[in-house]
């Protein structure tokens, strides 16, 4: 009878964030059904797939069973691991990023090299990447917390490390990498409190290297024409327009699962960059509004957990959670702006949604973090 | 985790980062809120101008063929029908990428296209969907569907077969690639032949494939057959003489028409020079039906009706003689001549006027009239209207108003020149008063089965006058040639002077004839017409005679009708009686 008044049986059954748990698989649920709407009209008639409908279903549902597993595993490993590893496993994600422009290595899809063959799948080290800065970018501010409000020793290593990585970036290219990388990396250093100056440099400096990005190459000034896209029909603006019109043909309730036109072959990435716009289809703007919805929760999640690991002061574990959040939000917002024509087409997935095993199981393996996170943060307030 | 934080720090990392933290949310928060707006935005406000553009690219309209009506003869023996072929198509996208080697040549071999001919339709085309090849034979797509080669579809066509060819090309006419009726019936009734195509709308995918029916749909209305009033077996026959006479004297064209003298339905109508409508590669030809929209001076053929205005009114009595100045006759400066006058004769009876197809009688007689009642008759009888017989290109030909005829001008209407010109079409049907007791019976070109009521014209009593006066054309006259064994043949022949720019032509000529056949009971009526033969003689008994009776020996068999030649027939009777006495 007296364990009724001992904590031990708290200890030994710790609790999850159900709320958090559930959120990001419900995520994974529209994600695998939308992936299959999406995808049959592609996989039938494309001999690459093999004609056969639900080749991207069966690889997305066996991509996420092996997320699970390893998300499971990464939840029982306790974050102050991850902080004494972060340096490595980001050096790692260097190397990756450098063998993926080795020709014979790097597989080519669309003229962007951003895969390595790895026999069964391919292996996307930028998805990887973006985790990997997060837990580096958290370790550095700790680490750096004396100088972190000089320019010299607090903010030229971190922009250093992150330009080499912008520039293998670069050589892929993956801009929609880039971009979430220097974002994750920026608001870390902001949030482990970089000198206020520093931050209205950065905004300033901001603008100017995306307009510097966009000049270096004209393609991606012709993005540019994602402004008016009605302009040019058939070429810039293909893609834009068919998710514009995808959202169109959604109107408030969707035009009912499967019965999306524009994933007959005229949206050219349905199931991956432009699910959103099939799912904005079938499931209409209650559809839409349920995936905003589920992000920002995720995103307000992150802070929360953030917030109780300051209290527990795990700060390591705050800005680990703060930059998965921003992780998921900024590229969220990203595709999903992409989708609906308010940000230039640039080849990024959202986030537990879209096709991809790389993708999939780095997001699956940051949401095990979280939840490893809140786990230790509940155990830290029981005073364990 | 203490070893990496001293107080100071801790201090200021925790309060810094609680604020940068909350900004960044807010800022989060707001392009989440920014993303809702926008998607309302478009799923709402804007989704007619997006739904609109979508429509455009993904929704088509197929037309759904609906079957071309038959053309038949009266008996329904097909004169033009429908059959069936395949349009093959080709999606450039799939086939260009998809069709091998193999494929490709035996695509080559069954469609006989040229290997430069299939790169510049599939290879090089950036469309959804190209033609291939139209009109493909059934047993040609049985071939390439085999094949099974990507992208190759086949859409259901029909051609248009015309057993008859040249025979009925002129009246029956042809449609387009399209199915379109472009001559002849098949022009004049072409809507009610086409019946209405359907509808489907239906849902494409990129590569142009249909995916879904959009709405339900809308099943073809198939087309009328219609039945014309043609007999086939006469039309085949008109043509066969016809085109012997024409051949016979080297003549550049001509016509005949056979009408049922009772209910005016054209039996047979034919036309040289003419064009195989089974095969309009080489072009449309000679398409024109001339009976229907060619004018002539009908000549002699006119006199029977100025002649029977006179007997009618009672100007004239029918054994009457009138003065022909030995077929020689002056108004002012203008002179009339007979073509046919006998050396030393003065004068003519009424019946030899006709028989033997005196200018100056016609003139005379036509002279004695009220100019505005002799008008009243020849426009009762049709001249200067068209038949409406529901022919495009029809016309009506000229009968210049009496009050501009003038003495000359009333002289020479009278035996068919000056101020009147008509088709074949009209001069047959002017004929049938003489075959139904002086009423005028509209022609069709479709089959009747309700008698119709035609206009009064002449009284029954003038009418068997004339008939009998045109019978002395065949025995007597000028109409020899028109003779048919075991009946008896009323009819008049023209010869008329082809006109141009008002200045006559001796060497051109257009030789005619009507007849009425049996003349005891008219059931048929012939009217032909030899424009410009140049080989013998050109005269009407010499160029058109001979075909009516050619024609109208073989029809009166096909009908079954009674003879009516007495004497002949007691000749026949002796003929049969005498080997029986013998036996």
């Amino acid at each position: 009878m007296l364990d009724k008044f001992s904590n031990k049986s708290l200890i030994d059954k710790p609790t999850l964030d159900h709320g958090l748990f559930w959120v990001s698989m419900i995520l994974i649920g529209i994600g695998l059904v939308m992936v299959y709407s999406s995808s049959i009209a592609l996989a039938e008639v494309s001999k690459k797939y093999g004609n056969f409908s639900e080749y991207f279903l069966i690889r997305q549902s066996l991509f996420i069973a092996i997320s699970i597993v390893a998300g499971f595993i990464t939840f029982l490993v306790p974050i102050r691991w991850w902080q004494k590893v972060s340096p490595y496993l980001f050096l790692i994600g260097l190397v990756l990023l450098i063998l993926v422009l080795i020709p014979g290595l790097g597989h080519k899809v669309n003229g962007s090299r951003r895969w390595l063959s790895l026999v069964v799948f391919n292996l996307q080290p930028s998805e990887f990447m973006k985790l990997f800065v997060i837990m580096y970018a958290s370790d550095y501010v700790l680490r750096k917390s004396k100088e972190i409000g000089t320019f010299l020793k607090g903010f030229l290593p971190m922009a250093t490390a992150i330009i080499i990585v912008g520039l293998l970036l670069i050589k892929e290219p993956d801009f929609g990498a880039l971009v979430v990388i220097s974002v994750i990396a920026a608001l870390i250093l902001i949030l482990g409190g970089i000198n206020k100056n520093i931050l209205l440099g950065l905004l300033f400096v901001t603008p100017v290297a995306i307009w510097a990005i966009i000049h270096a190459a004209t393609y991606r000034e012709s993005r540019l024409s994602f402004l008016d896209p009605w302009s040019d029909s058939l070429t810039k603006n293909y893609q834009l327009q068919h998710s514009l019109m995808a959202f169109g043909r959604g109107e408030f309730f969707g035009v009912g699962l499967g019965g999306s036109v524009e994933k007959l072959l005229y949206l050219p990435e349905p199931h991956t960059d432009f699910i959103l716009a099939v799912l904005a289809e079938e499931l209409g703007f209650v559809g839409v509004l349920a995936v905003i919805g589920l992000f920002s929760w995720l995103v307000i999640r992150a802070f929360g957990i953030a917030k109780e690991a300051i209290i527990n002061e795990n700060y390591y574990s705050a800005l680990l959670s703060q930059g998965i959040g921003i992780w998921f939000g900024i590229q969220g917002i990203m595709n999903m702006g992409v989708n609906m024509g308010l940000l230039p087409t640039k080849g990024l997935t959202l986030p537990l949604l879209s096709y991809g095993g790389s993708g999939i199981l780095a997001n699956i393996v940051a949401l095990a973090i979280l939840l490893r996170i809140d786990w230790e943060n509940r155990r830290g307030l029981r005073g364990i | 985790m203490s070893i990496f934080i001293n107080n100071k720090v801790e201090k200021t990392f925790f309060e810094l980062s609680g604020v940068r933290r909350r900004w960044i949310l807010v800022l989060f928060l707001l392009g989440f809120l920014t993303l809702i707006l926008r998607a309302f935005y478009l799923q709402s406000v804007n989704k007619n101008f997006l739904q609109e553009k979508a429509t455009a690219t993904s929704n088509r309209v197929i037309s759904l063929l609906a079957d071309r009506g038959k053309i038949t003869d009266r008996y329904g023996n097909i004169l033009a029908r429908s059959t069936p072929v395949f349009s093959v198509n080709a999606n450039p996208k799939i086939t260009k990428v998809k069709m091998n080697k193999d494929q490709r040549v035996q695509l080559e071999s069954i469609l006989k296209l040229s290997s430069t001919e299939i790169d510049k339709k599939i290879f090089n085309s950036q469309k959804d969907n190209v033609y291939l090849k139209r009109r493909v034979p059934p047993s040609d797509a049985d071939q390439l569907k085999a094949l099974k080669i990507p992208g190759i579809t086949f859409e259901n066509d029909f051609q248009r077969f015309y057993p008859a060819a040249e025979v009925a090309a002129n009246l029956v006419g042809c449609t387009n690639m399209e199915n379109v009726g472009q001559e002849g019936i098949e022009l004049a009734q072409n809507k009610s032949l086409s019946g209405v195509a359907g509808r489907r709308k239906v849902l494409k995918d990129k590569l142009g494939r249909t995916v879904d029916d959009i709405d339900d749909i809308k099943l073809p209305q198939e087309g009328n057959d219609i039945t014309l009033s043609i007999d086939r077996r006469i039309q085949y026959l008109t043509y066969r003489e016809l085109a012997k006479s024409i051949e016979e004297h080297k003549a550049q064209a001509g016509s005949a028409v056979v009408i049922n003298a009772k209910t005016g339905e054209i039996l047979a109508l034919a036309n040289l020079p003419t064009y195989n409508p089974n095969n309009l590669n080489a072009g449309y030809g000679p398409t024109r039906n001339r009976a229907v929209t060619d004018v002539f001076e009908p000549g002699s053929t006119m006199k029977p009706f100025v002649v029977s205005a006179a007997l009618d009114s009672g100007i004239i009595r029918p054994n009457q003689v009138i003065d022909t100045s030995a077929g020689f006759m002056k108004i002012g400066a203008f002179v009339i001549h007979d073509l046919h006058a006998e050396p030393g004769k003065l004068s003519m009876t009424v019946s030899e006027v006709i028989a033997k197809s005196s200018n100056v009688g016609a003139a005379r007689i036509g002279l004695m009239q009220d100019p505005k009642s002799l008008w009243g008759t020849l426009n009762k009888v049709g001249f200067g209207m068209r038949t409406n017989v529901g022919f495009p290109g029809e016309v009506g030909g000229v009968l210049r108003n009496y009050k501009n005829w003038g003495m000359i001008g009333q002289a020479t209407v009278s035996y068919g020149y000056g101020g009147i010109n008509l088709t074949l079409l009209q001069l047959a049907q002017s004929y049938t008063v003489f075959a139904n007791d002086g009423e005028l019976k509209p022609i069709t070109l479709y089959k009747r089965n309700e008698p119709v009521i035609g206009t009064k014209v002449f009284k029954k009593e003038t009418v068997r006058t004339m008939v009998e006066m045109m019978e002395g054309v065949i025995e007597e006259g000028t109409g020899g040639n028109a003779k048919v064994k075991g009946y008896r043949v009323a009819g008049k022949t023209g010869t008329a002077e082809k006109s141009n720019n008002g200045k006559y032509e001796k060497n051109k000529n257009i030789g005619s004839f009507v007849g009425l056949i049996p003349a005891t009971n008219p059931r048929i009526i012939m009217a032909v017409m030899i424009d410009e033969p140049s080989v013998g003689s050109h005269f009407g008994n010499a160029v058109a005679a001979p075909v009516f009776s050619n024609v109208m020996t073989d029809v009166m068999k096909i009908l079954n009708v009674p003879q009516d030649d007495k004497l002949q027939n007691k000749i026949l009777q002796q003929e049969k009686a005498e080997p029986k006495e013998t036996i």
